[in-house]
Parts: structure tokens; C-alpha cells; sequence
């Protein structure tokens, strides 16, 4: 079974946004899936549990549907050899080195086709998320069109790696991308589109105030103090020891909490480190909660942003960090580092405050923790420019408006008298 | 006469990574210089729909680098003015920024650069325009169905179009072929305020609602004493009932 499931059971999802956006981002979306009537979409992914693909296609799907056009979510199978071929892949587009042998890339090429065998792209509009399943474009149909999403940031890719995909890559109508500086030289079109997040999912609907406590409560985090926030994993990219030391330096002048939540680093060996560097960096402090939480714990993740007065992201380097638009969407005050694709989200002074040193994250955290007409300012804003830009029902709009465009740009498949691309 | 109905339409904007870059004035120069009209476009005009709430008119992206990375305020000013006095003409726009950079001796071009991470991301706007609504048969309608209609539909017609095709905004040209020239000529007025779009939509609507009341007046004096008492009387529940409304209900 490669089909997701996708469940249209539950409140309607286009009435939530409709609530949320109005109706002209909802009546855009429907134009665009009208426009598009009678093909269908298919997403394709490796994995369809964990992960932020996964849990934006969940939803995405959905919205889709909903919205007129048929979408269904395929995922491609594995095997283990497949899944380790593929995790160094992913490395070493994010820059590890790694050295690929010709086995290596012989598991890559017959996994991808036998999935292609397997797996229904019998659709209209095909569009294959990240490099797993970037070799299913052997199966291309006349007719239809091909889009490569990757959510990878490809600036520091290895040579060898992207030597993979690129050949791949060249065949499709267009590669997206969530950052201008994470698309590579390309013979397509490279699109930017950035990630978004579901202000009715669990990780970030409005809670109960009694619905928070109950969330807070086994947490056991002193509540006397303003709490600072960072929700990321205990990863030296995330810089959780250097979160700490800014800390520090925030303490001296002013009593807070500082709130370190990542997932289990179980599974993880850097991560366990990391971890035990942070553990041991905190020593015996009390005003230091470090959190490991459930990959699960969408419900408390929310429960701790909303209730924190300051949501840190000092990143040393970052894909698209979608955990800030989660703080901004919630009206929290934002400090985070101007990396990847943070400076999107986070517009200086207007949405959040940018840094680029332990010392400037001190230095904003301590102006903001004394600042609370500021950081409501900031915190509006920040709502809005989310509201506007980086929520399901735009990333879902670009995706549709992109297949129209290729359309129009084709054998005029899809052209309709009333719809164009603007001549330039 | 043109009577046929007008069909209104909006536009969604897609962005595509051009992999140019530009570190310092030189570069910026050379980038406008060579860019792509899609490209102009998005950096120069595009910008007034990404923020059509705005309380002002956003500064085009270029000057707001000049301005914000490489800190020039003089020469951003410059380039700000020179986007300004081309809202509709690719190649003007392109040569009066060039010659705003141009008038920088060289040497100073590269001197004026941006540190590390902050390069100018050439990047450009694919559009994808859609029907917006029914078509409109007269005026009233017209104005009715701008005033329902979200910004990206004002800006495909009355900054989007003429810049793409260099003609009259349909809806202004349709205007006049309804036999309509005031109206053409106010919606001409105030669409191309270089404004915020949201700004532009409210001054354009309330022109056209004033403009109503001496037409309303002059066909209600035709009308009997008691009809013209009851809809003043009527008038003025509405205005009270707006009054009382708390903001933002």
C-alpha cells in the first residue's frame, strides 16, 4: 500500500481558514483549483509519518481536496540500504562530507524504479518532495507535468551529491525551492515557494487557558519568572549551548526562565551529546529548564510558546525554521539569528528582532523582557506578516498557480482563454 | 459604444531565483542593467502588492538595499525617485536606476558594498492571472465589484497591465467606451497615486460614493415629499447604526 490515506472527516478545513484569512486567499485557492478541474495532483514522499514534509502534506492534502482538486499522497518505499543511501545523501546536500560508491548509487537507481512500478503517478500534475524520490521521473507521461519541491537547504551541497540528483533534477518542468540561496544552478526554472504551518493544527491553534495549564502543569517549570523559549532540537546547528550562554548574560540584569524543548535525542547520537554538552553547560542552575519532548508533543509544544514572554531561534545555520512563524503566529516576541530562511519570516524591528551573537541575543532578550508595549507591537506584526505569507492555504495557492504557469508555458495542455501568464 | 461586459481579473504572483547576486553598487549596476524585465518588475513594482495594508508606499527593493544594507541614503533616495517617475515603462525605470548608479565614479561603486550574507538576491515575478468575479455591464457595477475586490485584482489592472502592455487600464478604457469619461477620468486619478494599494482602493471608492450623492439627490428631488422624509429617515438610522458599531465589528 503506497497511498496515504488522507482522512475528510472533521470540521471543514477552508471554513477554518476562511475564519482565519478571509475570503479572498480562500476564493483564490478554489479559482485556481477550478481552473484546474478535472486533473488531479499526486505528492510523492519517503515517508508519511514524522518530519515536517509528512506533517505539511497531511494537511496540505486535505486542503486541497477540499479545495476542488483532486490530490492524493503516494509514498515511496524503502528498504533499509535505500534509507542509509539516502540519509548520507541528505548530509551531504546539507554539506557533510560523504564519499558515494557506484553500489551506493545502484541502490538509489533501482529503488526509485521499482517504486516507479509500484506507485499510481497516473496523475496530471506530479510533484515529488526532496531527493528520495527524485529519480521516479523515468515514469513521465505525456502530458503531464513534473515539479521537484525540495525543503532542503542545498547552499553548502557536496559536489558528489548533488552530482545524484542534478542529472534528475534537469528533467522536470521546475524545481521549488524555500530560499533564493538554497537553489543551485539549474537548466529549469527554479521557483520559490517557502514552507508554511497550520494555524488549526494542534501545534498551533488557540488553547483554553485551562487547557494550557493542564498541558503545563507535569512539565514542572517554574512559572515566578518571564520565560525564554527555545523549541528546537539538540542539535549544534540549533546552538543550544550558546542559547544557554546568552542566557547568562540576560540573567544578570533581569530574573527569567529560560525553556530549552527539543525531541528525544533517543535515536539520535549527536543529538545525546549535544544534549549532555547542554546538561553540563546548565550545571546547577534552577532558572534552566531543558525539555526533552515526544515527537508527538505538538499540544505542549504549543502550550509553551503561548505562555513564553520572549521565543528564541539563535540557529548557526538553518533550513527555513518554520518554529518561528510558529512563535509569530502565536504574538510571541521573536529574537532569532538572520540565517537561512529566518530574515523571511522575521523582518527587524517590524515582525521580530534579528541578531548575530550570543551577545545580541542577550542583549535583544534583555530589551524585550523590559519592553512589553514592544513586544505586543512585535508580536501584531508578526501575526499578521504570518497570517499573510506563510500559512498553508499561499503554500498551497503558489503550488497550483505554479502548475497553471508550466501550463501556459507547455503545449497549452491546460490554457483557457481567461487565464494567462503575464507577458513580460 | 462598447457595451460589452467587463471581465475583471486578479493576478498571483510567482517568485524565480535568477542565481545573480550583486555584493556592491557596481554589481547592483550591472545587475539592473541586465536583468530581465520580469525581474525589473518584481524588484521595482511587485513590491506594492506585497504589503497592500501599508500605511505608506513601501520603498522598491532596490533603494530599500541601497538604504538598509549597503547604507547610501543618498544614492537610495535617488534610485527610489527614479522607480517613481516610471511606474509604467520597463526600459525608463532600468536606464534612469543606471544612470543613478552611473553618476557614482566607479571606484566608489565597489567601495559601497554589503557585508557577508547580505549580497542583493536577483529574484523575479512570474505572473499568473485569473478571471476575478462575473463580468460588470455598466459603471455602478464596476465600482461595486472593485470595491469587493482583493488587491491583487487593483493591482493587475491599474499597475500590472499598463506596465506589461504599455495601454489604458481595461476597466478606465472600458469606461470611456461606455460613454463614461468622468468616471474613467477619476479612476484614472486616483489609481495612479504612487500609494499604498489599500489607500488607492479606499480614496477611489469614496471619490465614487461622493460622486453618487449629487446624482442620488438630483433624481430624489423628483421624488414625492412623504418617499424623500422616509428615505432621509432611513438614511440617517443607517448612519447612526454605523456610528454605535464598535470598531472593527
Amino acid at each position: 500500500m503506497t497511498r496515504v490515506p488522507v482522512s475528510l472527516d472533521g470540521p471543514s478545513q477552508l471554513d477554518g481558514y476562511r475564519a482565519i484569512v478571509g475570503d479572498g486567499p480562500v476564493q483564490t485557492l478554489e479559482r485556481l483549483a477550478k481552473h484546474l478541474r478535472g486533473r488531479r495532483l499526486v505528492m510523492v514522499n519517503s515517508t508519511s509519518l514524522g518530519g515536517g514534509v509528512a506533517e505539511i502534506l497531511h494537511r496540505l492534502v486535505r486542503l486541497l481536496n477540499e479545495a476542488g482538486i483532486a490530490t492524493t499522497w503516494e509514498v515511496m518505499p524503502g528498504h533499509a540500504r535505500f534509507y542509509a543511501v539516502t540519509k548520507a545523501l541528505h548530509n551531504a546536500l546539507h554539506g557533510t562530507p560523504v564519499k558515494f560508491t557506484d553500489e551506493d548509487r545502484e541502490v538509489f537507481r533501482e529503488t526509485n524504479q521499482h517504486a516507479a512500478s509500484t506507485l499510481e503517478l497516473d496523475g496530471d500534475l506530479i510533484l515529488i518532495h526532496d531527493p528520495q524520490p527524485a529519480g521516479l521521473i523515468d515514469r513521465r507521461q505525456p502530458g503531464q507535468s513534473w515539479v521537484w519541491r525540495c525543503h532542503i537547504d542545498l547552499s553548502h551541497a557536496r559536489v558528489e551529491a548533488w552530482d545524484m540528483i542534478a542529472p534528475l533534477v534537469q528533467r522536470y518542468d521546475a524545481a521549488v525551492f524555500s530560499h533564493a540561496s538554497f537553489a543551485p544552478e539549474l537548466g529549469v526554472p527554479a521557483m520559490l515557494v517557502p514552507p508554511s504551518i497550520d494555524p488549526l493544527s494542534d501545534k498551533n491553534r488557540p488553547l483554553r487557558e485551562d487547557e494550557e495549564e493542564r498541558l503545563l502543569e507535569p512539565l514542572g517549570i517554574p512559572d515566578r519568572h518571564p520565560w525564554v523559549t527555545q523549541i528546537s532540537r539538540f542539535d549544534r546547528l540549533k546552538d543550544p549551548v550558546g542559547v544557554v550562554r546568552a542566557f547568562e548574560l540576560v540573567a544578570r540584569h533581569q530574573r527569567a526562565q529560560l525553556i530549552l524543548a527539543g525531541g528525544s535525542a533517543d535515536d539520535d547520537p549527536e543529538g545525546a551529546e549535544v544534549l549532555a554538552e547542554v546538561r553540563e553547560r546548565v550545571g546547577k542552575r534552577t532558572d534552566v529548564s531543558v525539555l526533552e519532548l515526544p515527537p508527538d508533543a505538538h499540544l505542549t509544544i504549543n502550550s509553551i510558546q503561548a505562555r513564553s514572554t520572549v521565543l528564541l531561534q539563535k540557529s548557526l545555520r538553518e533550513g527555513f525554521a518554520l518554529t518561528v512563524s510558529e512563535g509569530l503566529w502565536k504574538r510571541r516576541a521573536v529574537v532569532a539569528s538572520a540565517v537561512g530562511g529566518i530574515p523571511l519570516q522575521v523582518q527587524h524591528e517590524r515582525t521580530g528582532l534579528l541578531v548575530r551573537s550570543i551577545e545580541g541575543a542577550a542583549y535583544q532578550t534583555t530589551r524585550l523582557l523590559h519592553a512589553p508595549a514592544l513586544r505586543r507591537e512585535l508580536g501584531l506584526h508578526g501575526h499578521h506578516h504570518v497570517r499573510d505569507n506563510f500559512l498553508h492555504t499561499r503554500e498551497a495557492r503558489d503550488y497550483l498557480a505554479l502548475f497553471v504557469w508550466l501550463a501556459s508555458h507547455s503545449t497549452g495542455a491546460l490554457s483557457h482563454p481567461g487565464v494567462a501568464s503575464g507577458p513580460r | 459604444m462598447n457595451h460589452a461586459p467587463l471581465s475583471l481579473h486578479g493576478v498571483i504572483h510567482l517568485v524565480r531565483a535568477l542565481r545573480r547576486r550583486a555584493g556592491d553598487l557596481e554589481e547592483l549596476r550591472v545587475g539592473i542593467a541586465e536583468a530581465p524585465r520580469s525581474s525589473i518588475f518584481y524588484h521595482a513594482v511587485q513590491h506594492r502588492l506585497r504589503d497592500p495594508a501599508g500605511d505608506d508606499l513601501a520603498p522598491d527593493d532596490f533603494s530599500a538595499w541601497t538604504r538598509g544594507v549597503v547604507q547610501h541614503p543618498e544614492t537610495a533616495e535617488r534610485l527610489g525617485f527614479a522607480a517613481l517617475q516610471h511606474p509604467q515603462d520597463a526600459d525608463g525605470m532600468r536606464a534612469a536606476m543606471v544612470e543613478v548608479l552611473e553618476a557614482i565614479p566607479k571606484s566608489q561603486r565597489h567601495e559601497r558594498d554589503s557585508p557577508l550574507g547580505g549580497e542583493f538576491e536577483f529574484l523575479a515575478g512570474e505572473s499568473v492571472v485569473m478571471p476575478w468575479g462575473p463580468p460588470v455591464a455598466d459603471a455602478a457595477a464596476l465600482y461595486e465589484a472593485l470595491a469587493a475586490a482583493d488587491a491583487s485584482v487593483w493591482f493587475w489592472h491599474f499597475i500590472e497591465e499598463p506596465w506589461t502592455t504599455g495601454a489604458t487600464p481595461t476597466p478606465i478604457a472600458w469606461l470611456r467606451g461606455l460613454g463614461e469619461p468622468r468616471l474613467a477620468e477619476m479612476l484614472a486619478i486616483e489609481t495612479a497615486k504612487p500609494a499604498a494599494l489599500d489607500q488607492v482602493r479606499r480614496t477611489t471608492l469614496s471619490r465614487w460614493r461622493r460622486s453618487r450623492l449629487s446624482a442620488r439627490v438630483a433624481a430624489a428631488s423628483g421624488v414625492p415629499e412623504p418617499e424623500r422624509r422616509e428615505a432621509g429617515r432611513r438614511a440617517i438610522q443607517g448612519l447612526v447604526r454605523r456610528v454605535r458599531r464598535p470598531e472593527g465589528e
